[in-house]
């Protein structure tokens, strides 16, 4: 303890002196044997069906490189035969045959790969873009207006034309896909990010914490981010069943992958004038791409729930 | 027909008629007649003829058809269009000089009757007096004479007024046409005040000598010039509608505001839904032909809807995917297993136009491809040694050899005087024999054995520096799976019967125009273009492929050859030049013929098989499609130029579906007939 | 308040401006072959096509255009149609196709609201019930299955087994909407319920709600005094926006049931390169969703009083 007499004779600037920021001081208070994501960890291994989900898509994953190294035929030397056209799944076609008699065995495993990297690049993409340009939006009232012109400006011209646009001047190929699917995509997850910044901005805690000089980055990353990390990591799970879903649509009207490429999307488009005669071209794909979606809706929801902090008591 | 299945169709029928607010039965007798398939002059009696459809089933009052959603009409100005989708509405309201017959033969329309001069070069034509103008109510109008075709041609030759459509045929065929059409381009806006007076001021070889006659002066002798009268830019056109309208609008009418003289009228249209046409009660032909009370064209987006459509009834005809055929053909028990109906074919004669000039994708010329498709034998090899059965099959599965292709020139164009069909005397100077259903026509000469001719093309272009494989570049619409399908299989019939150390299929893709994207870019080494005919002559076949002529279309813009020849060809290129240009001699001579039809045609085979001997383009296809259907096709116009094969007249239907044998009998009796 | 409405709209009125600006070059960097269709392509010479763009003004420099452009725009002139109904004016294009879109897309708004806020709200209070399960299975089937293959097995279903029409038909408004609209509701319902739920149990976490249940509100008072309309906070600003967007139409629905909507309206024009519909379709897909955007922010302002949007002087 400092006795009076300590101070006795000294000024006020020896007294007393501003101290400089300390990111570990800071964490002191309330300092408990907490960890953040290692709750988010626990609390997502208690729900059973999101962990059976989990396996469920690693599996798929898995399986869809065994599936190609197992299968009888391979995807680059397929060849087109009149003959065995539309068999239903056997033993020599465990998928059977498309309407060219190719096997679909590796051709639905093959496309798997692909649209799996697709919607998985394009949702982490969409989500980093989003939640930065998102938190600095709804964060510095400044800049709001100039996010709000350019999100106007990207989302009053309707995606369509820039797809047309991109496919006509710069081509299709899977990059090309990815860069304008996120292009088009993330001022979505920025602007959900905006408005939830907008309801924790203003919040007592966020108000001492400026008093106290916390800089702007450490706000936005220790007092806000934290909120929104629930509605991030949905609004990223959602992302990926909607990318494919999206990927088909422009399959559909000829803006989507190229030939070298067959995405779900594109089989899904295809096979869709045959299905009512032969269903199981239809479900094979299908069924993977809600077995994908089904996970990380499923995933995304137990997820979002662990990473509520207020779920962690 | 399957018991389950017809009550199911009647009451579906039934509540469409509800729901249509028409209950017509009375009128049942009078109009839903058919006409015999030999009504050669067009004129007979629909409806005191009428015989019961062959099939025993009463015929259809009522017509549901459809259109694929990317053909929807665009404009309703006959004069003004250029779109065969928008022709095919609007033949049903306008009607021309003539039209034609199931075989594909001019008839008359408006005009009665028509001669012409010793060499062909001036034509009259006597129009009926009972021809009515009357807007979309059905209310009568106007009188048409032959001032409205005068009207209607100075429409045409006008730029300012029509801004260029429809001016190639005028122009190449009448005399002082051109020179009209240069002087309206040359006024630019006064071109507007402009009327037929100026333009038959100016010589333009057409008169009207009293109101019934009108005579058309060729510039040169023309023995064709009655399907050139059929075509539309000389319809009519009303003086009164132009005034009342204006230049604009009456460009732009759309079927509330025009005048019609044929057959139908809109009843009701809904872009990419709907049309439906109800009779035309004024029309001059009501007498003789039989209509529908309606019909109804519904848009459709997908294949898959419309064989559902149709399995509700909601269609009478329905065209048949791959895989819906396959389905039916595999299951016995089908409902629609014996009625799947083989159709005629579409009017296009399918051509692999080769590129002699390509370029790669940076610009560069790809003189590998270049000098190895100047070298003869080389194309050889694609006419005597490409099996295409298989990419035939993806159009018609059931008989794939029906859509080969073995001519330059649209079977059925025209007929001699002996009535002998064009390409038949082709097929007689190449040796060609008869369909059997089991080979491909051209490949049988050898078994479809080229390795002596790939032995010859592989020796003579390691000569000259070409390495091998060749690699042939073939363009299709991006992410469209039918496409996508048909290259793999080109991909594998070439891989089969060239060998993967000769020749190699790579297959490309464009986003939204073949034209735009691939062939103004010369980027292909081969593309499948159809040329649908402008009027029925070989010349407007062959003459696309000529050397020097400006107006050759595929010379200049598919095979680019008058692009090489123009620049100075390549020494590999001389013997191909060469060969275009005894082809091109050939042609002009035929052309010259004008006063012996039968010497003409003659001339023309000669050129045509000159140029099939040396492949100088690959005829690939014919559409002949599979449909399940309640109309015969046969009784349908079928004419291969002019806009008059979608007018629903005199069509024979049936309520009961046609099966697969009464069509090959129709068939069969349509050829007797076509031959007689 | 006033001002700031007045601000934000007049800057909004110079963002649609420049959406449109930026739409119009776009279209215009394109070759001019787009203009024709392909038959005209093939039978056109070339001094027909040039003829043909000097006749729609196309050949002039670009400023000039859009100098031309601007002042028809002033003049509220949207021009002409040039391929999708050749000579008609854009206005009347548009309008046919609006109402039919705005009836079928009204009817799916409100089934969908009404149908998703009692699934998500019923789902929140029963969490982890069979509701909930039942519920989740909904949003999560729905939303899994991809558009083409859900609406080719409605049309399957409805057609084969209830025997509805296939497709719309003008003479059968009401039974042959029934499909679309199905189809319609059924994806926004899921995605409605979906982020209802979320947002009901993230607010059911809150330390106010603990305070309620000490002080003895019984559970339906606190799901409907509280959670309720804390949870519609976030949900109400994408009410307006999604209702003014029905307008635009659905493209895959559309096509799918060959309704003569908005819907296919604007890919059509792109892929005939109608300048005036796209430009027009743009100005007007903008402005609906500027709006929908700001009516978003001002209910979202009604219902939260803590929230404010307009710049104040103090905070950063």
């Amino acid at each position: 303890m400092a006795k009076a007499s300590d101070f006795a004779g000294k000024k006020d600037d020896e007294l007393f002196y501003v101290v400089e920021y300390s990111p570990e001081e800071a964490e002191r208070i309330g300092y408990s044997n907490y960890s953040y994501w290692g709750s988010v960890l626990r609390n997502f291994l208690k729900n059973k069906i999101a962990v059976f989900f989990l396996i469920l898509f690693l599996i798929l994953v898995v399986f869809s490189f065994i599936a190609l190294a197992i299968g009888k035929y391979d995807y680059a030397t397929l060849v087109p035969d009149t003959a065995p056209a539309f068999t239903t799944p056997n033993s020599e076609f465990w998928f059977g045959t498309d309407n060219l008699g190719r096997d679909y065995w590796c051709q639905v495993w093959y496309a798997t790969q692909i649209s799996i990297r697709l919607a998985l690049i394009v949702a982490v993409g969409e989500c980093v873009v989003g939640v930065i340009f998102g938190l600095i939006w709804g964060y510095v009232r400044k800049l709001d207006r100039l996010f709000t012109e350019i999100y106007n400006l990207l989302d009053s011209v309707p995606y369509i034309i820039y797809m047309t646009l991109i496919a006509l001047m710069v081509g299709q190929s899977f990059t090309i896909m990815a860069v304008s699917m996120i292009f088009i995509g993330w001022f979505q997850t920025a602007r959900r990010v905006r408005n939830m910044v907008f309801m924790y901005r203003d919040r007592e805690y966020n108000l001492a914490s400026r008093c106290l000089g916390t800089p702007l980055w450490r706000v936005l990353t220790k007092n806000i981010l934290p909120y929104l990390v629930s509605v991030i990591i949905l609004q990223t799970a959602l992302n990926i069943p909607y990318t494919i879903n999206m990927e088909s649509t422009l399959s559909y009207l000829g803006l989507g992958l190229g030939i070298e490429t067959p995405s779900l999307g594109l089989l899904l488009a295809k096979v869709r004038t045959f299905f009512l005669d032969y269903p199981y071209l239809l479900i094979f794909p299908a069924s993977i791409v809600s077995i994908i979606s089904v996970s990380f809706y499923i995933m995304g929801n137990a997820f979002s729930d662990a990473a509520d902090p207020r779920n962690h008591v | 027909m399957n018991a389950n299945f017809e009550p199911h169709a009647i009451s579906r029928r039934t509540f469409l008629k509800g729901a249509g607010a028409v209950g017509a039965a009375g009128l049942l007798a009078a109009c839903g007649g058919s006409n015999s398939t030999s009504s050669a002059s067009g004129a007979t009696s629909g409806a005191a003829s009428a015989p019961a459809a062959s099939n025993g089933g009463a015929p259809l009052t009522e017509i549901y058809s459809y259109e694929s959603n990317v053909r929807e009409l665009e404009k309703w100005n006959v004069l003004y269009s250029q779109n065969a989708s928008d022709f095919n509405v609007l033949t049903n309201c306008v009607d021309g000089l003539l039209s034609s017959d199931c075989y594909g033969k001019p008839v008359a329309a408006i005009a009665e009757s028509w001669e012409h001069n010793e060499d062909s070069s001036v034509w009259t034509f006597h129009l009926r007096d009972d021809v009515d103008w009357c807007d979309v109510n059905g209310e009568v109008k106007g009188h048409i004479t032959a001032k409205d075709f005068l009207v209607g041609t100075e429409w045409v030759l006008n730029q300012y007024k029509n801004e260029a459509s429809n001016t190639s045929m005028p122009t190449t065929t009448l005399l002082g046409a051109q020179e009209y059409y240069d002087y309206t381009v040359e006024q630019g806006d006064a071109a507007a005040n402009l009327t037929y007076q100026d333009m038959l001021d100016h010589g333009v070889g057409i008169e009207a000598p009293d109101d019934y006659t009108l005579v058309f002066t060729c510039k040169n002798p023309c023995p064709y010039f009655d399907t050139v009268a059929g075509y539309v830019c000389f319809y009519p056109a009303s003086e009164d509608l132009i005034n009342e309208l204006g230049i604009e609008g009456f460009r732009a009418a759309t079927y509330a505001e025009m005048y019609y003289c044929g057959p139908y009228l809109i009843e009701e249209f809904v872009q990419s839904n709907t049309k439906s046409f109800v009779p035309n009660p004024n029309w001059y032909g009501a007498d003789d032909h039989s209509r529908f009370e309606r019909v109804v064209v519904t848009m459709l987006t997908d294949v898959v809807t419309g064989y559902q459509l149709y399995q509700n009834r909601e269609l009478d005809e329905i065209e048949l995917t791959e895989s819906t055929v396959t389905q039916i053909q595999n299951d016995p028990s089908n409902e629609y297993n014996d009625q799947m109906c083989e159709r005629q074919p579409k009017k296009y004669s399918y051509q692999f136009h080769f590129n002699y000039q390509r370029f790669n994708d940076d610009g560069t010329p790809d003189d590998n491809w270049n000098k190895a498709i100047a070298n003869t034998a080389f194309r050889q090899c694609f006419m005597k040694g490409l099996d295409l059965t298989r990419y035939f099959a993806r159009t018609n599965p059931i008989n794939p050899l029906k859509c080969e292709n073995d001519y330059y020139t649209m079977r059925g164009v025209c007929y001699n005087t002996q009535g002998v069909e064009y390409t038949s005397l082709v097929g007689k100077k190449m040796g060609y024999g008869a369909y059997d259903g089991e080979t491909m026509i051209r490949l049988r000469d050898n078994g479809g054995d080229i390795a002596d001719l790939k032995k010859q093309a592989m020796d003579e272009l390691s000569a000259i520096g070409v390495t091998f494989p060749v690699h042939c570049w073939n363009y299709i619409l991006s992410s469209n799976a039918t496409q996508q399908d048909s290259a793999a299989v080109l991909k594998q019939a070439f891989s089969d019967c060239f060998g993967d150390d000769f020749i190699v299929l790579d297959t490309g893709e464009y986003v939204s125009s073949l034209t735009q994207e691939v062939i103004n870019a010369q980027r292909e080494s081969y593309a499948s273009s159809g040329w649908g005919a402008d009027f029925g002559d070989p010349i407007n076949f062959l003459g696309q492929e000529t050397l020097t002529d400006a107006n050759a279309y595929y010379s200049w813009n598919y095979s680019n050859i008058a692009k090489v020849y123009e620049a100075g060809p390549a020494d590999w290129q001389a013997d191909l030049i060469d060969i275009y240009k005894q082809f091109e001699q050939k042609v002009h001579d035929a052309d010259a013929i004008v006063d012996d039809i039968d010497a003409r045609y003659d001339a023309f085979a000669d050129a045509e098989a000159y140029m099939l001997q040396n492949a100088l383009t690959m005829p690939a296809l014919y559409e002949v499609m599979l449909a399940l259907t309640h109309i015969n096709d046969y009784t349908k116009i079928n004419a291969m130029y002019g806009i008059c094969n979608y007018k629903y007249v005199d069509w024979q239907t049936s309520e009961e579906a046609y099966t697969t044998e009464q069509y090959q009998e129709f068939e069969a009796a349509y050829e007797a007939a076509a031959k007689a | 308040m006033l001002k700031y409405t007045v601000k934000r709209l007049l800057q909004s009125l110079i963002t649609i401006l420049i959406a449109v600006t930026v739409v119009f070059l776009l279209m215009r960097m394109l070759p001019t072959d787009y203009y024709f269709t392909e038959d005209q392509l093939m039978k056109f010479t070339p001094e027909q096509k040039q003829a043909a763009l000097e006749a729609a003004g196309l050949l002039d420099p670009m400023g000039k255009q859009l100098v031309r452009f601007y002042g028809q725009l002033l003049h509220l002139d949207f021009g002409t149609s040039r391929r999708i109904q050749s000579g008609l004016s854009v206005v009347r294009v548009i309008g046919d196709r609006m109402g039919v879109s705005l009836r079928l897309g009204a009817i799916a708004f409100c089934i969908s609201w009404f149908c998703g806020i009692i699934i998500g709200v019923a789902q929140a209070a029963f969490k982890g019930k069979f509701i909930d399960w039942l519920g989740t299975v909904y949003t999560v089937l729905v939303n899994a299955v991809p558009a083409l293959v859900m609406y080719s097995l409605v049309l399957v279903i409805g057609s084969n087994v209830f025997g509805m029409p296939t497709l719309y038909s003008t003479r059968n408004v009401g039974p042959s909407s029934v499909l679309p609209v199905i189809c319609l509701s059924m994806a926004s319902t899921a995605s409605y319920a979906l982020w209802m739920r979320r947002y009901m149990v993230d607010e059911l976490t809150r330390d106010y709600i603990k305070l309620a249940k000490v002080k003895g509100l019984s559970y339906s008072q606190i799901m409907f005094r509280h959670v309720l309309r804390n949870a519609l906070v976030p949900m109400v600003q994408f009410m307006p926006q999604s209702l003014l967007l029905t307008i635009s139409g659905s493209l895959l629905m559309e096509r799918f049931f060959s309704v003569p909507g908005m819907g296919p309206l604007l890919t059509d024009a792109i892929q005939r390169y109608d300048t005036s519909v796209v430009q027009t379709l743009v100005m007007f897909y903008a402005a609906l969703s500027i709006v929908g955007i700001f009516l978003g922010d001002l209910l979202m302002m009604v219902v939260d009083p803590r929230i404010t949007i307009a710049e104040k002087g103090g905070n950063r």
